[in-house]
């Protein structure tokens, strides 16, 4: 199954870019520039990915988007923009988000991904032998 | 620009018109100041064989050109494509009229002789390279609908010329909402936002002629045309008559896109004003024997040399500036190519001349070539049509 | 029990029935022996040997069997030739009741094992964790626990391993007089009851408590086996990776940090072989299952 990913950017040609070109590298994207219903989308589309673009935001859009950032726990999160805005999205509970400054570099923005959910996939994977782990500590009493 | 047939044509008008006489232009401002908004135009197509001159292809009504327009309305042409079975047909006209006053036998003459006009309360509007051939007979200046690129403030009947224009250029869609893409200037660098007024109008006489109207900028539409080997990333160059349009684009998306207000006129009134010669001489000149790739050989050619290094320097020079201004470029990995487009790129040597003082600028993106179009008059609205065909799926 | 500890002697053991433990000890002796090694493959599965077949080989004139219930003195005697190179069987014999063989018959037929003339001895054994199996593996310089990565097939694995770590412990133990350590190990053989012996990094802590020199000695000893655990049929990453779980179990609960792992493919190969009654490593020397076999003779070897 390929990776999904959700883009939400107030930047019509910016959104437009990026789908372009993570569908030219095998991800299945989907571009929203609805900021405000960002949670909804996730919810509905249930992705791996969620790319959100700053750019051209109003700050209570920015807002809803950082406070969006720090509810996602299972989904590769990748924050664009500028410095001084993505900084805003750091701290504690952002851990898992992966920053990309201006300019837009679409491309960069494929690898990152590739990279992120190749890990995750690893790690998955990593869980599927915990599991195992945990399975055969149970029937061998070991719990 | 007229053919040597419109031209006999309007000779031998002439000499049977007898007291046919153009409207001057001091008296058609008098007429239009007052009379613009009450005007009651009739559209081309409700005359009786309105449209004869268009530089358009012959063919039975089985060959007509079908499906999505199109449309590139630019300051000295208007020139609309449409899919041809497998070819795209491309037809033409200037975007020029001539007034003569509104008087019966007139208009039967101009209705015998197949002259492209449409009439209001007061006049015949000649439309066209017709209007060329009566402006040359009574050596005068054909007016224009546009100017620099927007529609001309000066004229108040400009839009109503193009829909005549584009009325004989393109047939009525066979079916309701055809998709029909127009082009439409970038913002001028520096200078005032008139693109909403421009393409609003133009949308809407459109939408009022059945389309569903797409504009699209003018140098999308050269990159449309001419870089789909290049993934759509380049920079597109159209280099008309009032403007020249520029767009940087990525994967089909304009991500830069403006326009300076000098081109193909501004050359011909700069020259001219230099070397005191009429501005139509020099774009005859320039169209005919300009070569930019050899050294000047009398004044005309010299003067013609230092308004294209101008214009050159002044696009290169503006390109840059935005590039470097602008947050909207993604990173681009490979150099880009630009391909120009439009009458003023066609004289020899300009091209290379573009290449060669590219190479005095300190571009912020690499460029991997320099480019002209295929068929550099037809470039925009083959691009529009390319739209155009995307949009109608 | 004394053992001549410069004989190789290598047990494949596969704890659960099924996983392929006499196709890989027979192919396994086949690459030894085209490695230049001079190699006897014994069956060992003393009820249910099957290791002929997997060569082409009908049976034997003289068996394990004869020599256990002493109708042939040398165990050397009870060794076919095969057609290749130094390779030697030991067929198993089908006497019923072999396979719980007296406990002197065990200690006779591992001297003869260790006596043997041959580079390297390869005994296929019997599944499950009989103390039979336990002390032949014990006696083993090498022990290749073979599994599939199915859940039962795992569990069998760790249950043998911890079984002949038990058992080495208490042989050791025993041997040195330690028997306050001794009551310790048979106290952390019911975890329940006392769950800080459940690791046995808790059985050494609580021994170095008793006897600290003891306790070291014991660990050292333990330091010693080296399990050699072979996941086959292995499909995908993920299967390849069941191996690691139980390394890791082994070193969290047995203090065992030396174990490797290894994998080998699932190879359709491998069927039609055997129903060709022809090995793979000759049917098939280039299949990837005859690959993984390679690979596994080299670490051996």
């Amino acid at each position: 199954m390929s990776t999904r990913v959700l883009v939400f950017s107030a930047d019509e040609l910016r959104g437009k870019i990026i789908r372009k070109v993570l569908d030219r590298n095998g991800l299945e994207c989907m571009f929203f520039n609805r900021i405000l219903e960002t949670g909804d989308d996730i919810v509905q589309h249930s992705p791996d990915v969620v790319i959100v673009d700053t750019e051209s935001c109003y700050p209570e859009e920015i807002n809803h988007l950082r406070n969006i950032c720090q509810t996602l726990k299972h989904e590769v999160v990748i924050v664009l923009g500028r410095e001084t805005v993505i900084d805003r999205f750091k701290g504690p509970r952002m851990r898992k988000v992966l920053c990309l400054f201006d300019p837009l570099d679409p491309e960069l923005i494929a690898v990152k991904i590739k990279e992120t959910v190749s890990q995750k996939e690893k790690k998955g994977k990593l869980t599927g032998g915990d599991m195992l782990e945990k399975t055969l500590k149970h029937l061998l009493h070991l719990n | 620009m007229a053919d040597a047939k419109d031209y006999d044509n309007a000779q031998e008008e002439l000499s049977t018109l007898g007291g046919l006489h153009p409207t001057d232009k001091t008296a058609a401002s008098a007429a239009g100041g007052t009379e613009a908004g009450r005007q009651v135009k009739k559209p081309v197509a409700t005359l009786k064989n309105p449209i004869v001159n268009a530089e358009r292809g012959t063919g039975d009504d089985g060959d007509r050109p079908t499906g999505p327009v199109g449309l590139d309305i630019g300051t000295s042409h208007i020139v609309a494509a449409q899919n041809k079975r497998n070819y795209v047909h491309s037809v033409q006209d200037l975007n020029a009229f001539f007034t003569v006053p509104n008087e019966k036998f007139a208009k039967d003459i101009l209705s015998q002789k197949k002259i492209k006009f449409y009439e209001n309360a007061h006049e015949y509007y000649i439309i066209g390279s017709s209007a060329q051939s009566f402006a040359n007979m009574f050596n005068m200046n054909t007016r224009r609908p546009m100017k620099d690129g927007f529609l001309s403030q000066k004229e108040h009947v400009g839009l109503s010329v193009i829909e005549a224009i584009v009325g004989s250029l393109v047939q009525k869609p066979k079916n309701f909402g055809e998709v029909l893409c127009f082009s439409v200037p970038g913002e001028p660098f520096g200078g005032s936002g008139s693109i909403v007024y421009h393409e609003s109008v133009i949308k809407g006489f459109l939408e009022g002629s059945g389309y569903t109207p797409i504009p699209i900028n003018e140098g999308m539409a050269t990159v449309l045309s001419e870089l789909s080997d290049d993934d759509y990333t380049g920079i597109g160059i159209s280099m008309g008559g009032g403007m020249c349009n520029v767009c940087l684009s990525y994967l089909s998306f304009p991500v830069v896109t403006f326009s300076i207000q000098m081109a193909g006129d501004y050359i011909d009134a700069m020259v001219g004003k230099t070397v005191g010669e009429p501005a139509a001489r020099i774009k005859a000149i320039k169209e005919e024997e300009l070569d930019l790739s050899h050294g000047p050989k009398d004044r005309v050619s010299t003067a013609l040399h230092i308004f294209y290094d101008e214009i050159i320097l002044k696009l290169l020079d503006s390109l840059r500036r935005v590039i470097i201004s602008t947050d909207k470029i993604p990173k681009i990995s490979t150099p880009i190519p630009i391909v120009l487009s439009g009458g003023t790129a066609m004289p020899t040597g300009c091209k290379d001349k573009f290449e060669a003082m590219l190479k005095t600028i300190d571009m912020p993106v690499e460029i991997s070539e320099v480019r002209l179009a295929e068929d550099p008059l037809n470039t925009t609205a083959k691009g529009a049509l390319i739209m155009a065909m995307t949009e109608a799926g | 029990m004394s053992v001549d500890k410069r004989k190789n002697i290598t047990a494949i053991l596969g704890p659960k029935g099924g996983v392929g433990k006499s196709t890989i000890a027979a192919n396994l002796a086949i690459a030894l022996s085209r490695m230049g090694k001079k190699v006897v493959a014994v069956d060992l599965d003393l009820g249910a040997s099957n290791l002929h077949a997997i060569f082409g080989m009908r049976g034997s004139p003289k068996s394990l069997s004869d020599f256990i219930q002493n109708r042939v003195k040398n165990l050397a005697d009870v060794v076919s030739t095969t057609s290749i190179g130094d390779l030697g069987i030991i067929c198993g014999g089908d006497d019923p009741g072999i396979a719980n063989m007296p406990h002197q018959k065990k200690i006779k037929l591992i001297r003869h094992l260790s006596s043997l003339n041959y580079d390297i001895v390869l005994l296929d054994m019997a599944p499950g964790a009989s103390f039979n199996v336990v002390d032949f593996s014990i006696i083993a310089q090498q022990a290749l626990l073979v599994t599939t990565c199915e859940v039962p097939s795992l569990l069998n694995v760790y249950s043998f391993i911890k079984s002949a770590v038990f058992r080495r412990l208490t042989f050791f133990l025993k041997h040195n007089k330690w028997f306050e350590l001794l009551e310790l190990l048979n106290q952390a053989k019911e975890p329940d009851k006392h769950p800080h012996l459940k690791t046995m990094e808790g059985f050494f802590s609580e021994a170095r408590k008793t006897d600290a020199a003891a306790a070291d000695s014991a660990r050292k000893m333990l330091a010693r086996i080296k399990p050699l655990v072979v996941v086959n049929r292995v499909r995908t990453d993920k299967d390849a990776r069941v191996g690691e779980v139980i390394k890791n179990l082994l070193k969290e609960y047995l203090s065992i940090e030396t174990a490797v792992i290894m994998t080998i493919r699932d190879d359709n190969a491998v069927g039609d072989a055997i129903a060709k009654l022809s090995p793979i490593m000759l049917d098939a020397p280039s299949s990837p299952f005859s690959q993984d076999i390679q690979e596994i003779a080299s670490r051996i070897c």
